[in-house]
């Protein structure tokens, strides 16, 4: 059956499309979960797909999902690999790895409607440097901007670092174009609104391929922004700084960035400008100059004397060094350190706790724990998320599979903590295979819902199986 | 009660300085800091020490402004159990010397030291002489390259530990006080646990500024008491653009193969460039002392030669070493003592040569002993020293020093204040002396010095230096290779045109090479002379760890790839049929 497979898949879509050589394969059996990082300098090795296909097109894409039903072999949609959840990870010998690079063509861009079409495969750096170039910005950078992939970040319901003027991907995308389980082809018109019942981008959006594979997309593009203010504001602790920016949302408007680092994130890159122990909060906002004239008085005005101002300087280190993160994600692994990021959100009146109380159950119950903190770095009228930054030191007779029950004790502390306090287990990473785990306490009885909607698309559970929900 | 004190840096992070685009000066804030590098073998040698004995109290000491602070919590999380913090206007812009001196003067303020632990060297200056400088000034000895710690012995206060410099492991026995420099990354890296930390956080550190010193006159400290001052500052980056080689590959490949010629691209002979552009005929008197390597003198030599046109050198060396350097020295003066060591016999003759002629400068080598002595020099005669120099420009009869900055990412012009300049040289970086016509005349000088080592060799063993990864000419293989068959020829081509090879990542992510290979920010930095890429796209990951590479020729298909304007030839095609021949 298996050969019979590749050479229907070989004869839809042309010998070159379909990768079955070990190295190929290999290559996208994984992603950039964090556990998997160390592990692998464990022994651990990852579990091989059957093949890989690469489509060039729809409806070639459209081809592979419906051959692949017909066998009843399980699909995994390959994006930038940069995902961090295990969403693209294959757990099973007998998937297919649909990889959309080849799915990299970019369409023409409205002045006008201020918008632009990209096909699934397109790189985000790739399409940000093309808008560039013709005088616009697509307000959206996730700090792994070398490494993303427009439908990838679609799948996983993204977020970029300039969100609060410019919003999440939810926010930027206006239509698309998508392949459902049997292999047929969905469009979504890209317009401003619609009340024509619920909102069908939105099965693509955080669906991680579990019913469908984003196969094209059109998203805002807005003109450069005309200027650009910047402060950073020295708070005592992270509690006082949460209140700040609380107070600074609350006004209604949209600072393009509005973070809070906690006293361990501020030692390295901002110790020259404030005292041991305190927090920084960071503002950039842009656009026309005097919509940045107002939102820096309102700004002014709220901050007050609730903290100290430390001028713009540690912004633009922020600016310059926010994705050096992404160069030394893989670097941990090698030196026998579990290094992870855990976001979630929360209301304003409980994120606070969310944030104490994890920091406090991680440190009493995990001793291996070398470093914990946490920033806010996405706010709205209602609350924020916490971004939160762990390594940890397994011992050396630990194990691979201790070293995982370890990471999990981890990430378990941080779940319960969040939904214990009223908050949301995932802010923008998505859930993938890794976070599966906790969709329940987090949805109650909505996830009876989403499994409905995973039955009637893909009956078969043949859609990244164990992404979302559990397969049982 | 043994007191042992650790010297501990809070330095800019160097992967993240940046410099003014402009005046290519630094700008230092915007490096963010961290924990001096070096400083963790440091701690993790007290730690063992520590674990070791407990009659030890350990006290962590600091010099540098309030972000210096947080070496400190890190020093107190690892272990150390008291803190203090040397923090004083007046200590603005201090060189090495000055910055030793501080640090000894702060140690004799806190009370009377045993051992004193440094880091080998600091990742923002690169200089690795403030350890020697701090021995001196207190007058201990001092034991650079320690690779192991063995005992301590609480009612004697020696300890014995494995030191290795310069292809010789010792295991000795050192008598107290002494200043203990351990080797950089030989010791287990620490990491303290988030508990140790906010213990940390609540001690107190101990404040100390220069008016507490017994030289408490702000004058002896800062940039106005250094003895070498900045002449310029520039970013060692060069910018590469791709000449690119669209006949006769093959002969140029070869050539590239062949050639020991490394001006291209070579990111220090660049910015050197820029700092100044005088080369006038330097008619000074200059000196280079042998170590008893006579290719490390003939390079000290040739540096002097092939930068400035130094028209005589003369070459200062133990008597029994003075044939081997007549033939690449104008003159050659050497010493001999009775019953000394044949380090403190050329301490004093070199200090005897320097007081007698005032030259115009002396060159040392930059490696261990080079640094030793040198250091022990300047502190001696009050002397400016620049370490590690790469470069030298010969300026209104001033010898301006070049050297690398921030693991090498800035290069800075230092001159300094007095006569002479004493600067070390880094190695494989200039050429060979010119063989003279005639031998160099030896003069022989008696010398008196004393044995004044004090230390026992326990045993003694001759090691092979740690063959190098990666060797003079790398062979970059990219995702364009993805097939076993095609990688495994690609390695055998590399092996028979004597090169060594890399990855990128996506070869290591396909499982055809191990981790140790790849190349960039989460691989290794490669220093060559030369570094081939085949079917690498050029991504910034990639090119992080080829930055030190003299020579970068790309071999790729895609005549946009990003590769073209990172390098310096290149080539557009399929590599298989360009390397076909
Ligand atoms: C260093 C680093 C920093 C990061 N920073 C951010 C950040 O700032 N903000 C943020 O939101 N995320 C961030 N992430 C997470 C990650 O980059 C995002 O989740 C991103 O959206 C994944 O895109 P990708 O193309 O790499 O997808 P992949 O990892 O390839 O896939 C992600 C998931 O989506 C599925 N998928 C991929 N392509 C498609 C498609 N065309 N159709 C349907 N499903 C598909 C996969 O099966 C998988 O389940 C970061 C990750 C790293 C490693
Ligand atoms: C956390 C993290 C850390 C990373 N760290 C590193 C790192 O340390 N080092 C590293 O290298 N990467 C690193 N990467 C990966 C990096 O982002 C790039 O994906 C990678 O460097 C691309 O490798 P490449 O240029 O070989 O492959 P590709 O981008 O696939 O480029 C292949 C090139 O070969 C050319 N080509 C194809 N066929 C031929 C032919 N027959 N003849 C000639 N040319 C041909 C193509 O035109 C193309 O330019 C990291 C990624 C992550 C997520």
């Amino acid at each position: 059956m298996e050969s019979n497979l590749i050479s229907r898949l070989k004869s839809a879509l042309g010998e070159d499309r379909v990768l079955t050589e070990q190295e190929q394969r290999t290559k996208r059996a994984t992603d950039l979960l964090a556990i998997r990082l160390l592990q692998r300098h464990m022994g651990w090795k990852p579990t091989l797909p059957l093949c890989v296909v690469e489509p060039e097109n729809t409806e070639e894409l459209a081809r592979a999902v419906a051959i692949c039903r017909e066998n009843k072999v399980p699909i995994i949609p390959y994006g930038g690999g940069s995902g961090v959840l295990g969403g693209a990870e294959c757990r099973d010998t007998n998937a297919v790895v649909i990889d959309v690079k080849r799915l990299n063509k970019i369409g023409e861009l409205s002045d006008e409607d201020l918008c632009i079409t990209a096909e699934a495969g397109v790189m985000i750096k790739d399409l940000e440097a093309y808008v560039n170039e013709k005088g616009y910005i697509l307000g959206h950078y996730p700090q792994s901007m070398d490494l993303a992939q427009m439908g990838g970040l679609v799948a996983t319901r993204s977020i970029g670092q300039f969100s609060t003027q410019y919003g999440g991907i939810e926010d930027l995308l206006l239509g698309m174009e998508g392949v459902l389980p049997n292999g047929e082809v969905v469009e979504i018109k890209a317009n401003p609104r619609k009340s024509a019942g619920p909102d069908l981008r939105h099965i693509f959006l955080g669906g991680e391929g579990f019913v469908g594979i984003v196969a094209r997309v059109t998203v805002k593009v807005f003109p450069k922004p005309e200027a650009t203010w910047k402060q950073a504001y020295r708070v005592e602790g992270t509690r006082e700084g949460l209140e700040v920016i609380r107070k600074v949302m609350r006004e209604g408007i949209k600072p393009a960035v509005v973070r809070l680092h906690d006293w361990l994130e501020c030692e390295k890159p901002y110790g020259a400008f404030m005292e041991e122990d305190e927090s920084l909060i960071l503002f950039l906002c842009e656009g026309a100059k005097e919509k940045v004239r107002a939102e820096q008085e309102i700004i002014e005005r709220v901050v007050g004397t609730d903290a100290i101002s430390a001028g713009e300087k540690p912004v633009d280190i922020w600016l310059a060094h926010r994705n050096d993160a992404a160069d030394e994600y893989e670097e941990y692994g090698k030196q026998g350190l579990l290094v992870d990021t855990i976001e979630i959100s929360g209301n304003w009146s409980d994120i606070g706790n969310i944030y104490e109380n994890t920091i406090d159950r991680v440190y009493d119950e995990v001793h291996e724990v070398l470093f914990l903190s946490g920033h806010s770095s996405h706010s709205y009228l209602n609350g924020t998320n916490i971004y939160f930054q762990i390594g940890a030191m397994p011992s050396p007779d630990m194990s691979s599979d201790d070293v995982e029950k370890l990471h999990r004790r981890i990430w378990d502390i941080i779940e319960e903590e969040t939904v214990k306090n009223g908050g949301a287990i995932a802010h923008h990473h998505g859930i993938g295979k890794h976070r599966a785990k906790y969709m329940e306490s987090e949805l109650g009885s909505g996830l009876k819902m989403l499994k409905t909607i995973k039955k009637a698309f893909d009956p078969d559970f043949l859609m990244n199986p164990g992404t979302l929900i559990n397969c049982d | 009660m043994i007191n042992v004190y650790i010297c501990v840096k809070q330095v800019p992070d160097s992967k993240t300085i940046e410099t003014d685009p402009l005046t290519g000066s630094l700008i230092r804030e915007s490096a963010g800091s961290v924990p001096n590098p070096a400083d963790n073998d440091a701690i993790s040698l007290l730690s063992q020490m520590q674990n070791n004995c407990p009659e030890i109290i350990s006290a962590a000491i600091t010099m540098g402004p309030k972000q210096a602070r947080a070496s400190l919590r890190e020093a107190l999380a690892l272990g150390a159990m008291s803190a203090y913090h040397l923090d004083d206007p007046a200590l603005g812009g201090s060189d090495s010397y000055i910055t030793a001196y501080a640090l000894s003067q702060t140690i004799m303020h806190i009370g009377k030291a045993d051992y004193v632990i440094c880091g080998e060297k600091s990742s923002d200056s690169d200089t690795g002489q403030v350890p020697g400088a701090i021995a001196e000034f207190l007058g201990f000895s001092c034991y650079y390259g320690i690779i192991e710690f063995i005992e301590i012995d609480a009612k004697s206060k020696s300890m014995i530990a494995v030191r290795e410099n310069e292809g010789i492991r010792q295991t000795i026995q050192i008598s107290s006080p002494a200043v203990l420099v351990p080797k950089s990354g030989a010791f287990p890296k620490l990491y303290s646990s988030m508990r140790e930390k906010n213990a940390a956080r609540k001690k107190d550190i101990i404040k100390i500024s220069v008016s507490d010193l017994a030289d408490s006159n702000p004058d002896s400290y800062g940039y106005n008491a250094s003895l070498t001052k900045i002449h310029a500052m520039v970013a060692a980056a060069p910018k590469r653009s791709a000449k690119i080689i669209d006949s006769e590959y093959t002969d140029f490949i070869r050539e590239l193969l062949c050639s020991e010629n490394d001006e291209s691209g070579n990111a220090i002979a660049l910015s050197k460039a820029k700092c100044t552009d005088s080369k006038d005929l330097a008619d000074g008197v200059f000196a280079a002392v042998h170590l008893g390597d006579t290719h490390i003198t003939s390079e000290l030599i040739g540096a002097l030669q092939s930068e400035i046109n130094a028209s005589k050198v003369t070459v200062l060396c133990n008597e029994h070493y003075a044939n081997d350097v007549k033939l690449i020295a104008n003159e050659v003066i050497a010493f001999s003592s009775a019953g000394s060591s044949a380090d403190d016999l050329l301490l004093e003759g070199v200090i005897d040569y320097i007081e007698e002629i005032s030259p115009d400068a002396v060159l040392f080598p930059a490696n261990v002993r080079g640094r030793w002595l040198s250091s022990k020099i300047a502190v001696r005669l009050k002397l400016g020293l620049t370490a590690s120099c790469t470069g030298f420009i010969w300026e209104d009869n001033k010898l301006i020093q070049i050297r690398p900055a921030f693991e090498d990412r800035l290069m800075t012009a230092i001159y300094s204040t007095k006569k002479p300049a004493l600067a070390t040289v880094r190695e494989e970086m200039f050429p060979e002396a010119k063989k003279a016509d005639t031998e160099g005349k030896i003069i022989k000088k008696q010398v008196l010095a004393k044995y004044s080592e004090k230390y026992k060799i326990i045993s003694e063993e001759a090691v092979k230096p740690a063959e190098k990864q990666f060797s003079d000419k790398v062979l970059v293989i990219g995702n364009a290779v993805s097939s076993k068959t095609d990688f495994d020829k690609l390695v055998k081509w590399a092996e028979d045109n004597e090169m060594t090879w890399g990855v990128t990542r996506p070869l290591i992510q396909g499982g055809l090479a191990p981790f140790e290979k790849q190349i960039g920010v989460s691989g290794t930095a490669v220093k060559a002379k030369l570094a081939i890429l085949l079917g690498v796209s050029g991504s910034r990951k990639t090119m992080a760890g080829l930055r030190l590479v003299n020579t970068l020729l790309a071999i790729n298909e895609d005549p946009d790839a990003e590769v073209f304007s990172q390098v310096d030839y290149g080539i557009i095609g399929d590599y298989k049929q360009i390397l076909k021949g």
